[in-house]
């Protein structure tokens, strides 16, 4: 008995090193992991892949950073990663996570440099100093104009409102006037002008300071811009939940921005082109909903619009099968995952060739697709710094807003408390690479 | 004779090797993954270290000092200790009461044991969403049914303006497992201590004060000190709970706020949201000695002031 359980712990060990060590390689079969939510990367792509490609095997696992990064830290990161904010490409990249695709593109049968919409693109490339110039770490699987304007023509009419043009932006001073006179109360139910996305405030906020010449950093990186119209900027966030136009404390939602907008609790939303999509599961919503354009800080200074740098895919540099990895990356980008998704509507594709793809039959499709066509004329990468990672500005913003709408702090030391913890951790990435 | 102590000492040779044979893969598996990576993160934690830095150098104890500096750091302790003794008060109160309604054999005992221990048996994430949609204050069923009680006008935003009780009412709807020891503990005091105590004169309250209380005492402390470390552990209720609106993805991406951002949620969104590794073990290595220090103090107490049969 001792000796058959001493040669099977012997065999059990034997096989759990053989199992840790290298299984896989040279010319024969390959497995790769591929990090992406399912809506992203479908079950059906994937067995579609894994039968044509004996030799080059997918996994999927489901989407989360900090697994990711946490894997990277251990050396065991995903192959292929779905790419949440190509904002954060600079991040990412000055710390030596990405695989620089630059060549791969260049040799690239299915991908052309000259087809790829650098509008719309352009976040996913870095120099090393500047994001939108360089060398290329990914696409975006699809790209939005994500600040442009979908209201609900039902709250516009009960509240007696003029709808917005479809052409002509509106000043954000003009859009907050429509937003409070489309901001009432009905049987005990509120209905808010318009929900800033929570996650999307750095990036609005971007676009706000491009289009007034300013920059939400001072020219190094390392501080929050302390400039009297750059601090007016975030309190605009802080002003339209304190006057109500927006969910506050009193008033929550019971839902995201886009939920609670569908759900007929919001007048406009700013969230783009994709959620268009989105809303063909509520009844009628041709008829129901309408579009504008994104707005302008004044009527006379330049339009910007944002894609947050877009939800994309990047291959992590310590992949052990880079070419694999990038056959699967260029067939997801212009093979049949790609040819599908942009004939689903839910998001400009990288590629201008598969741009005619989108849906455009209907008023409803064909206004957001000009729309949005029009906006990537404008766009721009979101002024993010590669010292500390958008998560940081989104919670600690939050918090600040929380502490002002409880009447903790005031307007001005609530952008304080947000600066000072941004400047800490802007400090803290400087020291973290080493600057 | 010496052939018999040679066999004997065979014998207890073998068992010892059976035995540590037995709790080898477990000794391995916490070594592994508990113990290592515990006191990594304290060697971690005396360095500058960040998700990703490139010079890593030691720094002493100066996280330690810069996170009894940190006003968010201290105010997320304090939270964590004010839920905690809120909870194991919620915990052994509510879970000796029910107990002791129980045992009293009433018609349909059974059927109310199972009931109040079947929420115990959900997973805590399920139990989560359960309450956000029950203190949801536009589709939520506990607005619903004040306002048709007529006991409020406005509906109430519970998730937004009282974030630590909606915590602390999802997890005392936990109290099954507080209530199983009681019952458990309840079924060892012997029977005739009550009937001659009963006959002595005894209502039921001296009863349950002059008998049921000593003999519990016990299972009151083990209780006590179980409810207040898993208070000082409490950590995806606050973000399930959390009034900001979550839109797939993460369920830790957005903090919770300030009231029920408890000390393992802090350390959590340090080390991964703000990539600081080195102060963020730091953190959690306070929270370690706290939960160390009062676990001492109570096991201290316990031996002090609870029955035992056993002569100490």
């Amino acid at each position: 008995m001792k000796k058959a359980i001493t040669v099977f712990l012997f065999i059990a060990m034997a096989a759990f090193v053989w199992a840790g060590g290298e299984s896989e390689g040279g010319e024969g079969p390959v497995t790769l992991r591929v990090m992406s939510p399912e809506s992203d990367f479908t079950d059906a792509w994937l067995e579609s892949w894994n039968e044509a490609n004996p030799n080059i095997q997918l996994v999927r696992e489901d989407n989360d950073y900090t697994k990711w990064l946490a894997d990277f830290m251990s050396g065991s990161s995903a192959d292929l990663l779905n790419f949440g904010r190509g904002a954060e490409i600079p991040y990412f990249v000055r710390r030596g996570l990405l695989l620089d695709l630059t060549e791969y593109f260049e040799k690239s049968e299915l991908i052309k440099m000259n087809d790829i919409d650098l509008g719309g693109c352009g976040a996913y490339r870095f120099d090393g100093q500047e994001q939108g110039k360089g060398s290329w770490y990914g696409l975006p699987k699809d790209y939005n104009n994500v600040t442009a304007i979908t209201y609900n023509k039902e709250l516009f009419d009960k509240a007696g409102a003029a709808y917005p043009s479809e052409t002509e932006p509106m000043t954000y001073d003009q859009f907050v006037a429509l937003a409070r006179k489309v901001t009432f109360e009905e049987g005990g139910n509120k209905y808010f002008g318009t929900e800033v996305n929570t996650s999307w405030v750095p990036f609005i906020a971007s676009d706000m300071a491009y289009m007034i010449g300013k920059t939400l950093h001072t020219a190094d990186g390392l501080k929050m811009n302390e400039d009297p119209e750059v601090r007016e900027i975030w309190k605009y966030f802080l002003r339209l939940r304190k006057e109500g136009i927006s969910s506050n404390l009193e008033d929550p939602l019971s839902g995201w921005a886009g939920s609670a907008f569908q759900g007929g609790n919001i007048a406009m939303v700013q969230l783009g082109y994709w959620f268009g999509a989105s809303c063909a599961s509520v009844e009628n919503y041709q008829q129901k909903f309408g579009w504008a354009p994104a707005p302008v800080m004044s009527k006379e200074g330049p339009r910007v619009t944002s894609s947050l740098g877009a939800t994309g895919f990047v291959i992590s540099s310590q992949t052990k099968y880079p070419d694999q990895t990038f056959a699967v990356f260029e067939w997801y980008m212009a093979g049949e995952p790609g040819v599908e998704r942009a004939k689903t509507g839910w998001g400009i594709p990288p590629l201008k060739s598969l741009q005619p793809l989108l849906p455009e039959e209907t008023e409803f499709d064909r206004v957001r697709k000009e729309i949005a066509m029009e906006e990537v004329k404008y766009m721009k990468p979101p002024q993010l710094t590669w010292y500390a990672r958008a998560d940081i500005y989104i919670n600690e913003f939050k918090a600040a807003e929380t502490a002002y709408l409880k009447g903790d702090v005031t307007e001005d030391k609530a952008i304080d408390m947000f600066y000072e913890t941004i400047n800490e951790a802007l400090a803290l990435g400087k020291e973290e690479l080493g600057e | 004779m010496k052939s018999l102590n040679r066999k004997t000492g065979f014998i207890a040779k073998e068992n010892r090797r059976s035995f540590y044979t037995f709790i080898a893969l477990w000794i391995i598996g916490f070594a592994l993954f508990q113990v290592i990576p515990i006191f990594w993160g304290f060697r971690v934690s005396l360095t500058n270290r960040m998700a990703f830095s490139l010079v890593i150098k030691n720094v002493g104890l100066k996280n330690y000092i810069r996170a009894f500096s940190d006003t968010k750091v201290m105010v997320s302790i304090a939270q964590t200790f004010y839920y905690s003794l809120a909870n194991t008060f919620i915990q052994v109160v509510l879970g000796l009461f029910l107990a002791l309604l129980l045992e009293k054999r009433m018609r349909g005992h059974s059927i109310f044991r199972v009931m109040f221990y079947l929420p115990y048996v959900i997973p805590i994430v399920a139990t989560g969403w359960i309450f956000r949609i029950f203190l949801d204050k536009n589709v939520g069923t506990l607005n619903l049914i004040l306002t048709n009680l007529g006991l409020i006008e406005q509906k109430i935003s519970w998730l937004g303006s009282y974030p630590l009780l909606s915590v602390l009412s999802a997890n005392f709807w936990r109290v099954g497992w507080s209530l199983l020891i009681f019952l458990g503990g309840l079924s060892t005091i012997p029977h005739d201590l009550y009937d001659s105590a009963e006959v002595d004169g005894a209502n039921y309250l001296k009863r349950v004060r002059i008998i049921t209380i000593p003999f519990l005492s016990p299972f009151i402390a083990f209780q006590l000190v179980i409810s207040f470390i898993y208070g000082m552990q409490m950590f995806i209720m606050p973000f399930i709970l959390n009034p900001t609106p979550m839109r797939g993805g993460q369920l830790t991406s957005f903090d919770p706020p300030q009231e029920t951002f408890f000390i393992l949620a802090r350390g959590y969104s340090i080390i991964f949201n703000d990539s600081r590794l080195a102060y963020g073990f730091a953190v959690l290595w306070i929270n370690f000695l706290i939960v160390l220090i009062f676990s001492l103090i109570y096991t201290r107490l316990i031996k002090r002031y609870t029955y035992s049969e056993i002569e100490g």
